[in-house]
């Protein structure tokens, strides 16, 4: 009986030998960090702050989608591909359950909960090294270029922006850190959208230096660039003359000549542009992939459209750009298919247009025919003569069209003009493309659907 | 103590020689003729004594007065005989064992006393398919085991479903136990080609494998705790017996062939088609000829008679204290698509050693390399079958230049050079080993001490040259991917068994630790000096490195106690407690009990009467609670990652929320069973009724996207199963010379999602909603066709009325020859809410039947045929190839549907118009695209032929046969794609895989096959 005793307490002491080993079952991951402490050093809000840019750089935002839909949606680019989603799109038939539409909706909030995570977790580190407002600086004016695109595509009214009864998107201002941050907001009213992006852009240009390490990253000059856009969408007339015209004189950049007009793509980072997306060979877009036809290693999924290219008057520079002989129907602003082409997101031409049509319509019809014919006689064309607000209005629209296809800007301007119906659309609710179907069902109807859809 | 004795009477052995006074021989063998090798021969009451020699035969010398020989073998009665002169032929009988043993987890159980559901497979009858893999294999081979072949991908990922789905965000895969090892299944690559996954499985060699039980209900599963919940598959391999060694030999070659091909339109009315659809929208014409087009049949291009072949030798025997069994394998299959392959060698050594009396020692290896060159699949514009299907006809396969022609207006790859241009493949190596050692402490008390190891080293390669359309634009891409598994375990039980009497007491406990880490490692470079040089460093372009790691561990008590009285009354309770590193730091142990109990009816007195017909019948119930681990590994854990980059500068973003509540999905069974056996179990059926609650399914529950995530972690969801598992084996026939026997299985299932918060769509067409299985397929339903614009109108009027002038009852561009859809929730337009539930994915029932007749001609040998029926019914298959090969809205190519188009002339027809880019979207998910994927296969017909022992005898052959083997040979089923067992959604894509399941997009079809194969036993 001993001899077992014995032999028991063997066995028993070996498996109490191998079995305290609790550390097998409480593990930390690999490949990540635990996110309960947060960022807490200057190394992590930088890295954090890089994070924000990248979020910027998806396929199914600046990566890609968000530009090309806007001239898909007009009347600049035609659907050639396969991908049903895009067919919806071209066809102005968009469905509330487009995955291109909420892939989108939630990329763009997905950057803004990494730029509320910098914007909340900046403040409390005490790293001297850090200079805090200029990231702060950044983080808002990236935070307000995200909602001022995402009230582009799904917000203000269908007669255009800044009207009464515009509509807004909900206005997530903390960032998500546990699960009790989940509940849904509700979407507010356009104006109190613009509101938080005037002040972020203004706490932008306030903090952020004339230059923050290039072309890729948000700075004084390129906020102001921006909210000139902004007060150009909100019809304040003066505000964007002023601004635009801040940039052109003082920004200390320069149009390209007409000869070399393609190399602002071709070339990139010219002087001409103010803000940049950055790509390179280990981090890259699908931008020509999905222009170029399959010989060339693309997969055709879009192409420059006809009418685009008819729009053009003869002897424009651009049309060569815009609407590409070999391969056909393609444009030189995105060519490199593997997938190196920077995204060129403000450049100095958009504010010569900008402040074009502030003058305008402030009635400064010779000083904003002087700003198109600028963009005219670059393109190689005769300077315009419009000698009344309403030829030069028209005049202007077009120039846009031709000047900035393919930079995201046709369906917006469609939008701003209140012209639908020169897209095809006839259907005014369309001016609004809905809020992601399964938005509207998880937040159960908080986050609210467009009319119409 | 006999054996301690035949210990000693070994050493002394030399000994007793000098006293031996005359000599006596013999041969030892079985009472089939089998030699027994390593026999014990002893004088009886005496040391003196011998063991057998390899081929059976003995000879000592023996005293004189010596006259009673005691014989002995491990698994035989011991015999007593008397010395004769001359030769001796001494024949043992077998210990008969009483009861059919049953492999349970831990341990192994009579038939009598198992309480909960197991169904048995044995490994004859996995052998005879000739597949790939076990998983395939078990195809409708026991009741409530459903198992589909995603596509005819050779190597690739196939699903199992014992008793329906658990999970829905989880894997739905049985737990597979090899040899006591826990074994790491899935999908290891890292280059997507499309859905269609890898299978770590199939690095297993199905012919090592002595059975396979599956655990089907918690009462039997609960004991693997929370990794249970979609049954357990135990796999025993085969080991070797004591005796005289055994070659078997077994080769097959044979044919696969494609079941069935789709029917394509020809290049003139290609573009006749393509010329009608841009003219309905008034753009420019693509073809100023359509007459003129060529006509290219791209499934005939693709599709190929491909060889598969298989090798086997294995060596088995041993003597009483060693055993041991060794095999190697070579499998060599070809795809029936162009350029697809998979070879498979492995090798296994079983190795059993009796130490002492008290110590066993027992090693199960194998070691397998698996090598599969891929092609890129399913929803992929690159795919081999995707562009035979969407290419159209009117291209050529090449150019007058030779090169390979594309549709300048499709984005398509061209089928054939996209089944011989890229080089995709990878290579799978894998080591499964198990070293376990027995201490029998006191009789009845054994300590078993195991430690386990299961090494994966899996290595993608893909190489897109310039002449591919993926690698033209970048100068050539190298993508080289690798994966390093290390799965380890250890395992400590006590096992118990002694009988009181009539009471037999059996009790386990034990303590198990397990860990696996997983590293890999991603490169990509781009710019190629040509296409000849394919290694990294050749390329320009180092485009994208990364490694990334992941580990869990999970330690367990577990126990069971068995109580069974007179082979009448079992009963049996089972726990397991789990901790598990992917549980939150709140949820850290999960406990999994159950407790079943079976009643032997026929064996009590009063039974007597009937046992003559009823000769078995036995009532069983079981109730238990089971569980799943299978989350994320850190699926727990708030994360911050890296690779968030921009400009060369390092980002950091946060990709996931904490919940340290997150833990094990759970599934409360209960299962009750009746066996019947009539005739002395001639016929024996067993009924198995069960109901299953899964409940804290876990869930990616969705957060609104403002929020910056779009789900977060969470236990919540609720599901029920129910069904009825049937089998039913009949001995129809048997005499001396013909034996027939009938084994049939049918299986019912039913599936409800009972609580989930937010209906969501998957898939294509697929839908989780609360009241509604986990696998329907929603959408619109279409009323019919539109045939004149006064009808547009009239509908337009109607929606104008209601919702204002913009308001149309469909869209703007709506024409007759459009389909008109069913306002489902009549309020004058169609919109997102006029979609509903179509139909499920889920079959209302499967099965099999199998037939097995052998004809035994004595001297002229013996025949034997077998067939071997799969079924499923009920099922529907959301068939989204049509929705592009009947879909007429761009360039895609075009089956002979789209020719009973609707036009002004032909208007008696469910098919719509031709429209380019199809604005009405006609092809929208409707049940348009939803059928019956309801089939019966003749899934295998085996038809053998075997030697007569007199003829082999002379060449020293045991026994030869060679048969004939047809595999998918015949199908009957109303699906009109190429298979009807078919998903997209292959095992290991993710989500979808489960609530996706029965949608076929362009997937690689299964093979039927004609194969001939020898066997051959030395």
């Amino acid at each position: 009986m001993k001899k077992i005793f014995m032999k028991l307490l063997t066995v028993s002491a070996l498996i109490v030998s191998i079995a305290s080993c609790n550390d097998n079952i409480i593990l930390d991951p690999i490949s990540q960090l635990d996110s309960a402490a947060g960022y807490t050093t200057k190394s992590d809000i930088e890295a954090a702050l890089t994070g924000c840019y990248s979020s910027i750089q998806s396929g199914n935002y600046m990566g890609l989608r968000y530009f090309i839909f806007a001239d898909l949606y007009a009347d600049n680019i035609s659907h050639v591909g396969t991908f049903p989603s895009f067919a919806e799109i071209a066809n102005k038939n968009i469905l509330p359950n487009n995955t291109e539409l909420s892939n989108m909706w939630a990329n763009i909030y997905s950057g803004i909960n990494r730029m509320n995570n910098v914007i909340n977790s900046a403040p409390a580190i005490e790293d001297k090294a850090l200079n805090t407002s200029v990231v702060l600086g950044e983080a808002r004016g990236l935070r307000a270029f995200q909602y001022f695109n995402l009230l582009r595509y799904y917000g203000g009214s269908e007669t255009g922006f800044n009207k009464s009864d515009g509509k807004g998107v909900p206005l997530v201002l903390k960032p998500t850190l546990v699960s009790a941050d989940t509940t849904p907001l509700p979407r507010v009213t356009e104006a109190e959208v613009w509101k938080q992006i005037l002040d972020d852009l203004q706490f932008a240009e306030d903090n952020l230096p004339t230059n923050n390490g290039g072309l890729g990253r948000l700075n004084k000059r390129s906020a102001r660039a921006l909210k000139a856009r902004a007060y150009l969408y909100r019809g304040e007339w003066s505000q964007a003359e002023v601004v635009a015209d801040s940039v052109i004189t003082k920004g200390g950049y320069s149009l390209l000549t007409g000869a070399n007009y393609a190399n602002i793509w071709l070339l990139q980072n010219s002087s001409e542009s103010i803000f940049e997306l950055l790509f390179d060979a280990s981090n890259t877009n699908s931008i020509a992939f999905f222009y170029y036809p399959t010989s060339l290693g693309g997969r055709n999924e879009i192409s420059s459209s006809a009418a685009l290219n008819t729009a053009h008057e003869a002897n424009d520079v651009r049309k060569a750009v815009n609407y590409t002989a070999s391969p056909a129907a393609k444009t030189l602003k995105f060519t490199r298919v593997a997938g190196t082409d920077n995204v060129v997101l403000l450049r100095l031409a958009e504010m010569y247009l900008i402040r074009a049509e502030a003058r305008a319509m402030q009635n400064k019809l010779v000083d904003a025919l002087a700003d198109l014919n600028v963009i005219r006689v670059r393109a190689g064309l005769t300077p315009s003569a419009a000698a009344t607000q309403a030829d030069l209005l028209t005049a202007i629209e077009k120039e846009r069209r031709i000047e900035l296809a393919h930079e995201g800007h046709r369906w917006f301007d469609v939008r701003r003009y209140n012209k639908l119906t020169s897209v095809g659309i006839t259907q005014p609710f369309r001016a609004l493309w809905p809020i992601p179907d399964r938005e509207v069902k998880t937040s159960g109807n908080v986050i609210s659907q467009n009319a119409g859809y | 103590m006999k054996k301690v004795l035949l210990f000693w009477s070994l050493l002394v052995l030399p000994l007793c020689s000098l006293l031996a006074q005359r000599t006596i021989s013999g041969m030892v063998s079985s009472d089939n003729d089998e030699v027994l090798v390593g026999a014990s021969v002893v004088v009886k009451g005496t040391t003196v004594g011998t063991i057998t020699d390899v081929n059976g035969n003995f000879k000592f010398e023996v005293p004189n007065e010596a006259s009673i020989l005691t014989v002995s073998f491990v698994g035989y009665n011991a015999l007593e005989v008397a010395i004769s002169s001359g030769v001796m032929s001494i024949k043992l009988s077998a210990n008969k064992i009483l009861d059919e043993v049953v492999v349970v987890g831990y341990g192994t159980q009579t038939k009598n006393e198992v309480t909960s559901s197991v169904s048995k497979i044995s490994g004859d009858v996995l052998s005879k398919i000739p597949v790939a893999g076990l998983d395939a294999a078990m195809q409708g081979q026991a009741p409530g085991v459903f198992v589909t072949q995603n596509s005819g991908t050779p190597g690739g990922a196939i699903s199992v479903r014992v008793r329906g789905p658990s999970s829905i965000n989880g894997t739905n895969q049985p737990l597979y136990v090899i040899d006591g090892i826990p074994f790491s299944n899935g999908s290891y690559t890292q280059l997507g080609v499309g859905n269609q996954q890898t299978n770590a499985l199939s690095d297993i060699n199905p012919n090592d494998i002595e059975s396979i039980e599956i655990l089907k209900d918690a009462a039997a599963a609960a004991i693997y705790g929370s990794r249970a919940n979609n049954g357990v598959v135990l796999v025993t391999t085969k080991r070797g017996k004591a005796g005289k060694p055994k070659i078997e030999f077994k080769t097959y070659y044979g044919n696969q062939s494609v079941q069935k091909k789709l029917t394509p339109i020809t290049g003139p009315q290609y573009g006749t088609l393509v010329n009608e659809a841009r003219a309905a929208r008034s753009l420019s014409l693509l073809f100023a000829d359509p007459s003129t087009l060529p006509t290219t049949d791209w499934q005939s291009e693709i599709f190929r008679t491909a060889p598969i072949k298989n090798t086997e030798l294995s060596l088995s025997g041993g003597n009483e204290r060693t055993t041991y069994y060794a095999s190697g394998g070579k499998y060599d299959q070809e795809g029936i698509v162009l350029g697809s392959t998979f070879n498979r060698v492995t090798g296994r050594i079983n190795l059993d050693n009796r130490i002492t009396d008290k110590l066993k020692l027992r090693l199960s290896t194998s070691f397998s390399q698996s090598k599969s060159n891929r092609l890129n699949n399913d929803n992929n514009i690159y795919g081999v079958v995707s562009a035979a299907i969407l290419m159209g006809s009117h291209i050529p396969v090449t150019n007058a230049d030779g090169t390979y022609a594309r549709d300048p207006n499709s984005s398509v790859e061209n089928p054939v050079a996209a089944a011989l241009n890229p080089d995709i493949n990878y290579i799978s190596q894998q080591i499964l080993g198990n070293a376990a050692l027995d201490w029998e402490i006191v009789k009845g008390l054994i300590f078993t001490t195991s430690y386990s190891a299961q090494l994966i080293n899996f290595r993608d390669f893909r190489f897109y040259p310039t002449t591919t359309n993926a690698g033209a634009g970048v100068g050539g891409q190298a993508t080289e991917a690798s994966a390093r598994v290390t799965n380890l375990l250890n395992e400590n039980l006590l096992n118990y068994q002694h009988s009181f009497g009539k009471l037999k007491l059996s009790a386990l406990a034990g303590l198990t630790f397990q860990n696996e880490v997983s590293n890999f490692a991603f490169f990509q470079g781009e710019k190629f000096p040509g296409n000849t040089i394919r290694t990294f460093d050749a390329a320009s372009v180092k485009k994208d490195i990364q490694s990334s790691g992941t580990q869990w561990g999970i330690n367990s008590y577990l126990g069971r106690l068995l109580l069974s009285w007179d082979n009448r009354y079992t009963i049996q309770g089972v726990v397991r407690a789990d901790g598990s590193s992917r549980f939150g730091a709140d949820k850290r142990w999960g406990i999994f009990p159950s407790v079943s109990g079976a009643w032997v009816v026929s064996e009590e007195p009063f039974w007597s009467g009937i046992k003559s017909v009823v000769s078995t019948f036995k009532l069983k119930a079981g109730y238990g609670i089971r569980g799943s681990s299978n989350i994320a590994n850190f699926a727990s854990r708030g994360l911050i990652a890296g690779g968030a980059n921009y400009n060369q500068q390092p980002g950091l973003a946060p990709t996931q929320l904490a919940n340290t509540e997150l833990g094990w999905e759970e599934r409360e069974d209960i299962n009750v069973g009746v066996e019947i056996g009539l005739l002395k179990d001639r016929i024996s059926l067993i009924v198995e009724p069960y109901k299953s609650n899964m409940r804290e399914i876990l869930l990616t529950k969705p957060v609104v996207f403002t929020t910056g995530f779009g789900s977060l972690s969470g236990n919540a969801a609720k599901m029920e199963g129910k069904g009825v598992d049937i089998g039913l084996k009949t001995l129809n026939f048997t005499n001396k010379n013909f034996t027939w026997s009938t084994n049939f299985n049918i299986a019912t299932m039913t599936n409800k999602v009972t609580d989930y918060p937010t209906p969501t769509p998957f898939g294509f067409a697929s839908w989780l909603e609360t009241g509604y299985s986990i696998t329907s397929f929603r959408g619109y339903r279409v009323a019919s066709i539109l045939q004149t614009q006064d009808e547009i109108t009239a509908l337009d009027t109607k929606a104008k009325e209601k919702f204002g002038t913009s308001a149309v009852y469909q869209t703007t561009l709506t024409k007759p020859g459009d389909i008109k859809f069913v306002d489902i929730n009549n309020d004058g337009r169609i919109t997102v809410d006029d979609q509903e539930i179509l139909g499920n994915a889920l079959p209302k029932f499967t099965g099999g039947i199998s037939n097995d007749m052998s004809l035994n001609l004595d001297n002229a040998g013996s025949f034997d045929l077998s067939f071997f029926f799969q079924f499923v019914q009920g099922n529907k298959i959301y068939n989204n190839t049509r929705a592009f090969s009947e879909g007429m809205n761009g360039v895609f190519g075009q089956t002979a549907a789209v020719l009973n188009r609707w036009t002004p002339t032909n208007t008696n027809t469910d098919v719509p118009r031709a429209v380019w880019q199809d604005p009405n979207n006609n092809r929208r998910s409707s049940d348009r695209w939803l059928e019956d994927g309801s089939y019966i296969r003749l899934k295998n017909l085996t038809f053998g032929y075997t030697l007569p022992k007199s003829l082999l005898s002379k060449v020293k052959i045991q026994n030869l046969r060679v048969y004939f083997t047809g595999q998918n040979l015949w199908t009957k089923t109303k699906y009109s794609g190429l298979d009807p067992e078919v998903s997209t959604f292959a095992e290991g894509v993710g989500v979808n895989a489960n609530t996706a399941g029965g949608t076929d997009f362009l997937v690689f079809p299964q093979a039927k096959s004609f194969i001939f194969g020898l066997n051959v036993g030395f």
